[in-house]
């Protein structure tokens, strides 16, 4: 980082709004901007554009309360400030001379437009502060007391070296494992003691770039306000980012009642200055003293300037390390997680001579709340499962893992599907309840015959059956898991003579929040319907199956988890080789 | 007929020009048909003062009379010029 360091020294003169207390205070300026080197002809020209700038402010001035003119030069210009309190004045966009070339009036503002190089007008709630800049016209006059110069070239020097070693320290401590608040903690305190300043307060551009949020201060106890909103104009810190300058305030000062000066009980003087980094405004640091008037040296405010830049730079720096850093352990940890709810969904669902199972299963993003199961039983059943998390991502695939634990725990009731989600009811309850989240299930037992099934829902959709002449619906009659802790599912029982084709699916599958774009129920009918009487196989009904889903959500830019299952009574033997029972697909 | 010669202060600005023009009123009559202001002695002048000039040129075309400024600095005769007040003045180096 490149930083530009440039001495400065500044005055300031607080005056009546009187015409003639103007012109006193532009006397005093003048004077000591000619004690700066300043050429005689430059200081003619300055004392032109003071005398309209400061005479519009007393003309236009609505209140008894001083106004004042500060100025400040460096080795290449000059700044100056006029403080005012008008309401009814503003600076036009471009100053020109009055049409009528005899009006004894409106030529202020073209002479101030004229002799300088820069000029803003910034309009505050209590004060409105007029800036004007002016490179030098001629280089400052060499000083022929040679001691002196050099006293100040040392002592500048000095400082230049004392900056320097701070600026290497402060990279260094960023280098270390320090984090950025800490780091902001401990540099403000240093800062202070190098300042020779009362207090001083670190304030960072939230990331959506409308609160100034305090990052540090010092001493502890002062600047309580957490976060300032930027376009507070009537706030110092805020106006001092919305103005890009310097924002000087003192004893005189009227802060709003809302701004955290003013709740400092005692009278301050200090400065607000705003910090940039690539152009952009990203924070403002503010450093004073528990006194009504304070002439810092030049080189106090350019410590505090020049380190509170670099400081602002490096903790925005480190504030979007941090911040991409976070990012990708929580990408670390979705995939991981994702990883683990992959490995507790079955390698493939059982199959047998009668009856066939295909599965598949979508997440939308890293992890979802979808769950799907095929257990081969130990009297010769089979368990079929399939559940809905509320939600999405960690919590609804937490919940689904535990979902499943308990299920395998409980194998031994999976001939009654209602007892089990009796169980399953009990064992989720407490977690479910105290996350107000709930799970939708539906567990179907197929018989070791393959000719009954019995099923129990909770909250879930219907399972469909086809016998390729019409589409049956079996309810879901309980409500979902977590909800009712004592709840009896009841359960039923259904006989699979002429059944071809079985769907149990979650809501992902036909729900849509497009109504004209939607797979509707009718259409899962006639889907099934029509998949009977072409006596697909289970896998063949699950790609076809997918391929609506896909192209129906797609064409409606929704993203749902969708899982299913199909069951579908074979006609002959299984197909060699036999095709993967369980498809996967993230989104 | 010799002019009227008035001599303007060494600053003539927002906190005397007020004050001069009102005084200069006065001592104009309705014979001053030719009147100059001395700004020999005029270190500084803002807009007030060129004001101030202005309602005194005003005041004496109105009587059929005419005003000169005699002998202004560079840097007054600059500013008369930045704000083009020499197309309404006539100025006099002596």
């Amino acid at each position: 980082m490149h930083l530009v360091r440039q001495s400065c020294s500044g005055v300031r003169i607080d005056f009546q709004a009187t015409l003639q207390s103007a012109h006193e205070a532009v006397r005093e300026v003048i004077a000591w901007l000619d004690h700066q080197n300043l050429g005689a002809e430059e200081c003619r020209e300055w004392e032109l554009v003071l005398a309209e700038a400061a005479g519009n402010a007393v003309v236009h001035s609505e209140s008894e309360s001083p106004l004042n003119i500060q100025a400040t030069t460096t080795t290449t210009g000059v700044e100056v400030r006029v403080t005012d309190h008008s309401s009814d004045f503003d600076w036009p966009v471009k100053a020109s001379l009055p049409e009528d070339d005899e009006s004894e009036h409106g030529r202020g503002l073209f002479i101030i437009e004229s002799l300088t190089d820069r000029v803003s007008y910034l309009r505050g709630r209590e004060e409105n502060v007029l800036h004007l800049q002016r490179d030098r016209r001629t280089p400052p006059r060499k000083d022929d007391d040679a001691a002196a110069t050099l006293k100040v070239m040392t002592a500048e020097l000095s400082a230049c070296y004392e900056m320097l070693a701070n600026i290497f320290r402060l990279g260094a401590d960023a280098a270390r494992d320090i984090p950025a608040d800490t780091l902001a903690a401990n540099w403000l305190e240093e800062l202070r003691q190098l300042a020779a300043a009362d207090f001083l307060s670190l304030r960072m551009m939230t990331p959506d770039g409308t609160q100034l949020e305090r990052i540090a201060v010092s001493p502890a106890t002062s600047f309580v306000t957490p976060f300032l909103d930027v376009s507070s104009t009537h706030l110092v810190e805020s106006r001092a980012c919305i103005s890009r300058q310097d924002q000087w305030f003192d004893g005189s000062s009227a802060f709003d009642g809302a701004d955290p000066l003013s709740h400092l009980h005692q009278t301050v003087s200090g400065v607000a200055h705003p910090l940039e980094s690539g152009g952009e405004v990203i924070g403002v640091i503010t450093f004073g003293v528990n006194k009504a008037h304070w002439e810092p040296k030049a080189a106090e405010i350019n410590v505090v300037r020049s380190l509170g830049d670099f400081l602002g730079t490096l903790l925005h720096t480190l504030r979007r390390r941090d911040e991409a850093n976070h990012s990708r352990l929580i990408k670390r940890e979705l995939q991981i997680a994702a990883d683990i709810q992959r490995s507790l969904l079955p390698v493939e669902l059982p199959q047998s001579a009668v009856v066939q199972s295909a599965g598949h299963l979508t997440s939308v993003g890293e992890v979802g709340g979808d769950f799907l199961d095929g257990i081969p039983l130990a009297d010769g059943g089979r368990l079929f499962v399939i559940a809905d998390v509320m939600g999405k991502g960690v919590p609804a695939a937490l919940f689904a893992t535990a979902f499943r634990s308990n299920l395998h725990a409980h194998l031994s009731l999976a001939a009654e599907p209602a007892k089990l989600m009796y169980q399953l009811n009990r064992s989720l309850f407490t977690e479910l309840d105290r996350a107000d989240m709930f799970i939708t299930a539906q567990l179907a037992y197929l018989s070791p015959d393959s000719l009954t099934l019995r099923t129990c829902g909770a909250g879930h959709g219907p399972l469909l059956l086809s016998d390729g002449v019409e589409v049956a619906e079996i309810g879901s009659d309980g409500p979902p898991l977590g909800v009712s802790e004592e709840y009896v599912f009841p359960q039923h029982e259904i006989h699979l003579k002429g059944i071809t084709h079985i769907l149990m699916h979650t809501d992902g599958l036909s729900d849509s929040t497009s109504s004209e774009v939607q797979i509707t129920r009718e259409m899962l009918h006639h889907w099934l319907r029509s998949t009977s009487v072409a006596g697909l196989d289970a896998w063949a009904a699950r790609d076809s199956l997918r391929q609506m889903h896909r192209v129906y959500h797609e064409s409606a830019r929704v993203r749902d988890d969708a899982t299913f299952i199909i069951l579908a009574r074979a006609h002959a033997t299984l197909p060699v080789p036999c095709p993967q029972s369980l498809s996967h697909a993230s989104r | 007929m010799n002019p009227t010669v008035i001599t303007a202060p060494a600053e003539l600005c927002s906190s005397t020009a007020r004050a001069w023009k009102d005084r200069v009123a006065r001592d104009i009559t309705p014979e001053s048909t030719e009147t100059a202001v001395d700004l020999s002695k005029t270190r500084f002048i803002d807009s007030s003062g060129l004001g101030a000039l202005l309602s005194l040129h005003k005041t004496l075309r109105a009587q059929g009379g005419i005003l000169k400024l005699l002998n202004p600095s560079t840097a007054v005769t600059q500013l008369i010029e930045l704000t083009r007040l020499h197309r309404v003045f006539e100025i006099v180096h002596a």
